[in-house]
């Protein structure tokens, strides 16, 4: 009861508010985000995702060398002789460290690329300006118990 | 960068063998950048090896070239000790002969000759009594990985007869003729089957 009374006592003092000069003429600045095209964002996660997996097959060369490697080296006399099967360890070993020297390199340079290409091509975002021309037009729509406060501007 | 550091970790990858760490595989073969010393059959840096040499150790005894030249080994018992003899056969020298008499009144006596020699150089064969020996005549069992190759013979023979024992080059492994010599260890002993 109480409060469908000063219901509009409220709404007449938002009218006033809505009708005060400050702040009528000033432009509203909205700043809008650029988006990336759909072309652009494949290619971003073609790049990465290229590096990824060729440094993933670099990890996997670099650890089949590791333990190749571990086979046959040695830093003191071993008593054993030196085998096919050591020849081939060895071999390994080297092939898939050059293998994994190419991987990281390749997946490295796409990785690079591609954030170069995120930098390059990220979207200049839009500034939209709002003028509000001369004071807003306060409205009042009453409703059940209460009213709704609103304005309206031109631009 | 990331390159770099890639080639910097990976550098830990690459095998490290030290020279004298491992023995001479077949023909000589060792490690990148190493080579087999003829001394010793040990691999080592190309600047420390020494041509090949039978050493100091050597207990054959020279001519034994042929059958009538035979070394003598003496003093078998029925049932004997090993007898151990250390030779070579350097480039110059492809076989050697021993001859030995299984004593007078022996029962069934079985020869038992084995020869270690380093996988390094060139194959050596045994012959006795017309039989050619093997590895499989060792015991069946795997040879050692310890640069040496093994081959066994085993025969009767018979009591108040003279025996002679061949030793020689098989042409196998000689490294296409630059590795053709080799130094063993023959042993020889007599028992009961």
């Amino acid at each position: 009861m109480v409060l469908s009374r000063l219901t509009p006592l409220a709404c007449l003092v938002a009218l006033a508010a809505a009708r005060a000069p400050a702040h009528a003429d000033k432009d509203i600045v909205v700043e809008i985000p650029g988006e990336r095209s759909k072309e652009n964002k494949l290619l971003l996660g073609s790049l990465a995702g290229g590096g990824l997996l060729i440094g993933l097959l670099g990890a996997y060369w670099h650890l089949d060398s590791r333990s190749a490697s571990e086979d046959v080296s040695a830093d003191s006399y071993t008593g054993h002789a030196w085998t096919t099967e050591d020849r081939e360890a060895y071999d390994r070993a080297e092939r898939s460290r050059g293998r994994a020297i190419i991987a990281y390199s390749a997946g490295g340079l796409l990785l690079i690329g591609a954030a170069v290409l995120y930098m390059v091509t990220e979207p200049e975002s839009e500034h939209a300006v709002i003028r509000p021309h001369g004071r807003g037009s306060p409205t009042v729509t009453p409703t059940d118990g209460g009213a709704l406060l609103g304005g309206t501007w031109s631009f | 960068m990331r390159a770099l550091l890639a080639i910097a970790l990976l550098s830990a990858c690459a095998p490290e063998i030290v020279q004298g760490a491992y023995l001479c595989g077949p023909e000589q073969s060792c490690p990148e950048g190493q080579a087999c010393n003829g001394a010793d059959n040990v691999c080592v840096l190309p600047g420390g090896v020494k041509p090949f040499e039978c050493g100091d150790k050597i207990t054959e005894v020279e001519p034994n070239n042929g059958a009538s030249a035979a070394q003598t080994i003496a003093n078998l018992a029925c049932v004997s000790p090993l007898i151990q003899i250390k030779g070579c056969t350097p480039a110059t020298d492809a076989e050697d002969w021993y001859a030995f008499d299984v004593p007078v009144g022996c029962g069934a006596t079985v020869a038992t000759v084995r020869i270690d020699f380093p996988l390094a150089f060139e194959q050596l064969s045994i012959e006795l009594a017309g039989k050619t020996g093997s590895q499989a005549d060792c015991g069946g069992t795997a040879p050692p990985d310890d640069g040496s190759d093994t081959v066994c013979l085993s025969t009767p023979v018979t009591a108040g007869q003279r025996y002679t024992l061949r030793v020689a080059r098989s042409g196998v492994g000689d490294c296409d003729g630059e590795c053709a010599f080799n130094r063993y260890s023959l042993s020889l002993q007599l028992g009961t089957p």
